[in-house]
């Protein structure tokens, strides 16, 4: 299927290059995992990292990471209460550490979790909170901790994880999409990355918090993660609606998006009876609603066997990921439990339908992308990294001591090169200089074959305009339609037009995916196929002057040798006298007449390509050796592009033959069965026969074997005759040889 | 193109030869055409002037004669020839005879109308075959001519076969997708009924196919013709082979 492009809708605005796109959902990507470190790192911080214990009761320090190693709070001490100085204590509960409100079931309770959170908040707003704490051995004592701004390193694996995962949907959905702008598949695919995305960041920071956050900002996040999740379920579906098979219109996508809206309203609102209405249902009623549409889809792409392999893949990468999650934390929350494993990891398994659709990609061609995607996928992460790197050194440097500034300026300086080097490698163009041009144009058009040139032609298109993708055109294919080389899609496209024996193509996406294709690129196309074409009609002059040079020789030939030659074989002076020694003398005429007839069509001297040999010998074959009452078994093979010099020419062509005269003369066979392949280079010709075999007498005899050597030598190989190798009745010829020189090799 | 394949009657035969002893030999070939009555010109003009009186069923015709091109003749024979324009009268079967038998020469004699091909030297009997199966309406094929039809067709060629400039095809018609496979197949070393076979089609289809290529080889104009054959560089009028 050929590339569908935005043009017809968005003809009159500048074409957005996939970059761009792409560009755009990484800075997306990288300003909100900024925006959820600086929130993490808003509420003031105790320099300590609680987890509940095994049965729940009490809240535990797991690591202290600032504090004083005798006299401040341990690991393994138990938090009781928490205070401001000079007012009254509250008593923590293990809830108030409750990694998701929405594991809550009801309004009410939520209420009261988010009031706690509020005047936890409060006190840890305070110059110096105490901490109730509960020691090992069971001693109750009280320290005093002054809270302080929260480090980049005491935020826990689990939320960077969240910020990793969310980032991983969004640009792995955007992607696609910066490739597919005008297809609804990619569009809704890119929609559930970038609500994944808001869900999970959501999510991270209020995970990530130490004991509580204000309940306002808590509030707003949580409503943004439902948001996430409710409009992640509708992408969904719509996904599974639009791809592979259109079946919903864009009004019904229009009413499920407003759906999923009010049904947010109406959760945030609390007009949702309580936490199963609000969020959970919705969840699982989409989820649900993704698997009945995707059975949908299945029914439909009956006998469409592409279309259903891409549907597996997709519906299993997807429904897999999702049913996952749904099922450890929504299904199970809304049976009143509390999920097996942290939400934060949990997010992993959505990751899944994105790495899915990533690997998945080249085999099921998953919205008609191939392996070239990969590479402007590839670039997005790379520019991700070096950023994210920036940052890292950034926050590090902002919040550390003069040393770790001063480490984070000598690594920010010190890879610089490195980027550099590794960015110039991977991205750069190199500018071609015209004698390279020039020799360029030459290495096409002097190629052996049509198919060669044609390669060498888009070898060569690739190297100097790196396009994303390059795909024959397929609506002209001849150069006698004196097309010119045009830009498409204001420079996201060049057509380029069938040269010689090459078909019209059409690049999409110069400098692999990063700049538009110019005026001045079509003008070097231009220039490429005009010195093509003078050097073709060069080489064509050539040829005609060594045609016309070769008849002359015909000529001169035929009028001074084979005219007296051929009046040797008339019928006046057949039968005469001598009868045996004229018919020997007669074939002796022939086989001169032959030779020269090989001379002048230039057999001897001319190479040739070795399915044409082999064409032409088994051709003659054929016949002769059916007209001797002999079946034939010969199937035809690809021999590729391998050219054969004259000598070789001549010699395979006359061991083929010389072999089958042997057959027919001597073997008084009845089958013949021949067998050329050629495998990485080397020439296997089997020539074998149900025929009375060696016997002992006629071993060797004869200028058969000698003969044969010879022919085998001159193509670099060896011959061996013999009983069959399957042990039947009958003789095996088997050359072995490596003539020719492959193209590629040539090439070089 | 008829699909005669029982042997029309051959009553009037045309050998053109200049060499005597060639001549000869073609006299004792065409005996397998018992009834016939034979008639010889060494001579372009000498043939042309048999031309003009008699309606041959079957040519046999050098194709380097001394006063001129034999393709010229065959062309002749098969297109403006006085007789021609009786509606009831079948062409005459030609057959080019030359020593040289690479696919320049074949190719030119084929395009002007030739139904078969014959080399001077080979044995009488091979002869005598050839004769019987242009008679029958056979194709002549190779995987050489195969090739040489599809660049024509293409209107390029390869760098390593004999010259023809490229160009757009004088022919009027592509090739049909069929054509092109059949062409395809022998260019590849089939036979005839190994493409029929291939192609699940019978052998006289291929045949058929291959009949209504060669026709369209024959370009339209005589004089596109010869300027085709000239930028060959097969078909100098001055050109004596």
């Amino acid at each position: 299927m050929q590339y569908v492009l935005p043009d017809e809708t968005h003809s009159m605005s500048a074409p957005v290059l996939p970059t761009a796109r792409l560009l755009g959902a990484v800075t997306l990507c990288l300003v909100s995992a900024v925006l959820c470190t600086w929130l993490v790192r808003t509420p003031p911080w105790l320099g300590l990292a609680f987890e509940q214990t095994a049965t729940g009761a009490t809240l535990r320090v797991a690591t202290v990471t600032v504090g004083d190693p005798t006299r401040g709070p341990q690991s393994g001490d138990s938090l009781i209460a928490i205070a401001a100085p000079g007012s009254a204590a509250l008593h923590v509960e293990p809830r108030d550490l409750l990694e998701e409100p929405d594991f809550l079931d009801t309004w009410a309770e939520e209420d009261a979790f988010y009031a706690r959170q509020s005047a936890i908040s409060a006190i840890l707003h305070a110059p110096s909170v105490t901490l109730t704490l509960l020691d090992k051995s069971n001693t109750v004592r009280t320290v005093t901790v002054v809270p302080r701004h929260r480090p980049l390193g005491s935020l826990p694996l689990v939320f960077w994880l969240q910020l990793l995962f969310g980032a991983a949907g969004l640009i792995i959905g955007a992607w696609v999409w910066a490739l597919r702008p005008a297809e609804w598949g990619p569009r809704a695919y890119a929609i559930t990355g970038a609500c994944f995305l808001v869900f999970a960041h959501a999510a991270a920071i209020y995970s990530a918090r130490e004991l509580a956050l204000p309940s306002t900002l808590f509030r707003t996040l949580s409503g943004i993660n439902h948001f996430g999740a409710i409009h992640f379920g509708a992408a969904l579906c719509a996904l599974f609606l639009v791809y592979p098979l259109r079946l919903a219109q864009g009004r019904a996508l229009l009413a499920l998006g407003t759906i999923a809206f009010l049904w947010w309203l109406a959760c945030v609102t609390r007009l949702a009876p309580d936490q199963n209405w609000g969020s959970r249902f919705p969840v699982m009623t989409t989820m649900l609603g993704a698997i009945i549409i995707s059975l949908v889809q299945w029914r439909r792409t009956k006998g469409d066997p592409a279309a259903r392999a891409v549907l597996r893949w997709f519906a299993v990468s997807v429904l897999t990921g999702c049913g996952a999650f749904i099922g450890l934390t929504a299904m199970v929350s809304s049976i009143g439990g509390l999920p097996p494993i942290p939400q934060g990891y949990a997010f992993g398994f959505f990751v899944l339908m994105y790495a899915g659709l990533a690997v998945g990609l080249r085999q099921y061609r998953v919205f008609d992308l191939d392996q070239w995607a990969y590479r402007i996928l590839f670039w997005g992460l790379l520019v991700a990294v070096f950023v994210a790197i920036d940052l890292a050194l950034l926050g590090t440097a902002s919040s550390g001591a003069a040393r770790t500034l001063t480490i984070a300026m000598v690594l920010a300086i010190g890879t610089f090169p490195v980027r550099r080097w590794v960015w110039s490698r991977l991205f750069d163009r190199k500018a071609l200089p015209p004698e390279e041009l020039f020799s360029k144009a030459l290495h096409v058009t002097y190629a052996v074959s049509d198919a060669e040139r044609d390669a060498r032609w888009r070898a060569l298109l690739i190297e100097l305009f790196d396009p994303l993708h390059a795909a024959d055109d397929g609506t002209r294919t001849s150069e006698a339609d004196e097309q010119d080389v045009e830009l498409k899609a204001q420079g996201q496209e060049l057509a380029v037009p069938a040269v010689m024996s090459s078909p019209a193509l059409r690049l999409t996406y110069a400098g692999g995916g990063k700049r538009l294709f110019t005026p001045g690129d079509a003008q070097l196309v231009r220039t490429l196929i005009g010195l093509m074409r003078s050097a073709n009609k060069s080489r064509q002059a050539y040829d005609i002057g060594v045609s016309r040079e070769r008849t002359r020789i015909a000529r001169d030939l035929h009028d001074t040798v084979s005219s007296p030659l051929l009046a040797g074989l008339s019928p006046l002076t057949d039968g005469a006298e001598g009868g045996q020694q004229m018919a020997a003398m007669q074939s002796e005429i022939r086989r001169a007449v032959q030779g020269m007839r090989n001379v002048v069509s230039g057999d001897m001297v001319t190479s040739a390509l070795l399915a044409e040999v082999v064409a032409d010998t088994r051709f003659a074959s054929v016949e002769r050796v059916t007209a001797a009452g002999i079946a034939v078994d010969w199937p035809v093979v690809e021999l590729g592009d391998v050219m054969l010099a004259p000598e070789e020419r001549h010699a395979l062509t006359a061991f083929l033959q010389e072999s089958i005269t042997n057959v027919i003369r001597h073997a008084a066979a009845t089958r013949l069965q021949v067998r050329i392949t050629l495998t990485d280079g080397e020439l296997v010709c089997r020539i074998v026969d149900d025929g009375r075999g060696l016997g002992p007498d006629q071993a060797r005899t004869g200028d058969g074997l000698p003969n044969l050597r010879a022919r085998a030598a001159m193509l670099s190989g060896d011959v061996s005759i013999g009983p069959r190798a399957d042990g039947e009745c009958g003789t095996e010829v088997l050359l072995r040889a490596r003539p020719g020189i492959s193209v590629v090799e040539a090439a070089r | 193109m008829s699909e005669t394949f029982t042997p029309r009657p051959v009553n009037n035969i045309l050998i053109v030869e200049d060499d005597p002893a060639m001549e000869a030999e073609a006299i004792s070939a065409v005996s397998v055409f018992p009834d016939a009555k034979v008639r010889t010109a060494r001579t372009v003009a000498e043939a042309e002037r048999w031309m003009v009186r008699v309606a041959f069923d079957l040519a046999v015709i050098d194709l380097g004669l001394p006063d001129g091109s034999g393709v010229t003749l065959i062309r002749k024979l098969m297109g403006d020839a006085p007789h021609a324009t009786d509606v009831h009268e079948m062409p005459t079967v030609c057959v080019a005879r030359t020593v040289f038998d690479d696919d320049a020469h074949l190719f030119a004699a084929l395009s002007a109308g030739a139904q078969g091909y014959l080399l001077k030297g080979e044995a009488i009997d091979v002869f005598r075959l050839r004769l019987l199966s242009a008679m029958a309406g056979e194709p002549v094929v190779s995987p050489a001519i195969a090739r040489r039809v599809l660049a024509y067709f293409r209107g390029d060629t390869s760098p390593l076969r004999p010259a023809q400039p490229a160009r757009a095809p004088l022919a009027p018609a592509a090739l049909t997708s069929r054509e092109t496979e059949v062409l395809r197949l022998l260019a590849l070393g089939h036979t005839l009924a190994e493409v029929g076979t291939v192609l699940t089609l019978s052998v006289n289809t291929i045949k058929t196919h291959v009949k209504s290529v060669y026709g369209r080889l024959d370009v339209r104009s005589r004089l596109a013709a010869v300027d085709a054959a000239r930028r060959m560089g097969l078909l100098d009028d001055d050109t004596r082979r």
